[in-house]
């Protein structure tokens, strides 16, 4: 008989039960639930991307634009396919830290600087895009009107990225000053 | 460590997973999720689990380590009910006390969370501050704080 009434409770609370088979199947990367949401996530961006650079250069007329503009496009979308791979491996890594205070430093401190480069590339590759397209452009009214648009709405996706990120970075620094 | 010894272990120390991952989210998919989540993190992990300690303290870390940080998919706040099977076998009070002591953990940060739960299971000061990595007595200091705290929300 447990004399403190909330251990009582605590250890009389029935919980599901899952078997060998049940359990060794979660250990499958292919089968986890987030992971198998980035992955699709991924494969998505990474063949839209990839799919891009092979047929932008006739497609986009690569040939007529400076060699600056090409290089800053394909280096930029080769880095945001780059991230994504980080990002999955990061996701697939194991707990690191000899203690919960430590683990949650660590991954608030690969938070920071993944949230760092998600925001940055974002710009960089809307930058890239640009870029690429007004590099051989004579800019009238209306180019610029379409431009500072394109400005509003890159501006406002990476204001609502930062939002995302920065919450997740407020919510880790407060779970680690509550220790 | 193979996996069959792994899994067994998990096996024989699942219902604490399963305490943690319904503390820290409130519908049953995020629930088995986070389940899976702190399984999956486990296996990783393992090459850090030196065998001479005990399984179930490096397993305290990495769960509530794990149940901190992942993140929180967007999904409605819909609140389900015990299911009617567990309802049936006890009587209703102690079913109900349970609820409320559930009910009230969950009020709780993730922090708190955490330590009372090392504290439910039975560990000692010592090994709470080995496991949160903060010093024996602010251990003593903030359980006796969450316990006041836990006291009043059953209260109400």
């Amino acid at each position: 008989m447990e004399n403190d009434p909330l251990k009582s409770a605590w250890h009389n609370i029935a919980t599901p039960q899952k078997n060998d088979a049940e359990l060794t199947s979660i250990l499958k990367e292919s089968a986890h639930p987030v992971l198998k949401e980035i992955r699709r996530q991924l494969l998505f961006e990474t063949v839209a991307f990839s799919l891009f650079l092979l047929v932008y250069y006739d497609f986009f007329d690569g040939d007529r634009k400076p060699l600056y503009a090409n290089l800053l496009l394909v280096g930029v979308l080769l880095l945001v396919i780059g991230h994504n791979v980080a990002g999955y491996l990061i996701a697939r890594r194991g707990i690191t830290g000899s203690n919960i205070r430590q683990a949650l430093t660590n991954r608030l401190s690969g938070m920071k600087t993944y949230a760092f480069v998600s925001v940055t590339l974002r710009v960089l590759s809307a930058a890239g895009l640009w870029f690429f397209f007004i590099s051989v452009m004579d800019l009238d009214a209306h180019r610029y009107g379409l431009l500072a648009l394109g400005m509003v709405i890159v501006s406002v996706q990476v204001f609502f990225l930062s939002r995302i990120w920065a919450g997740r970075i407020k919510r880790m620094k407060e779970a680690i000053a509550g220790f | 460590m193979e996996e069959a010894q792994f899994v067994r272990l998990i096996n024989e120390h699942q219902g604490i997973i399963h305490k943690i991952s319904r503390l820290y989210r409130d519908s049953p998919e995020d629930r088995e999720d986070l389940f899976q989540e702190i399984v999956f993190q486990l296996w990783k992990s393992l090459p850090s689990f030196r065998e001479k300690a005990a399984f179930s303290t490096w397993m305290y870390r990495i769960a509530l380590s794990t149940a901190i940080s992942a993140f929180r998919k967007k999904r409605p706040d819909i609140r389900y009910t015990a299911a009617l099977p567990d309802a049936l076998e006890e009587p209703p009070e102690s079913h109900d006390r349970r609820e409320r002591l559930f009910g009230a953990l969950r009020k709780l940060n993730d922090a708190d969370k955490a330590l009372i739960t090392l504290y439910l299971e039975d560990l000692s000061y010592h090994e709470i501050a080995e496991i949160s990595g903060i010093s024996e007595n602010h251990v003593g200091v903030k359980l006796n704080r969450i316990k006041q705290k836990i006291q009043q929300l059953l209260k109400h």
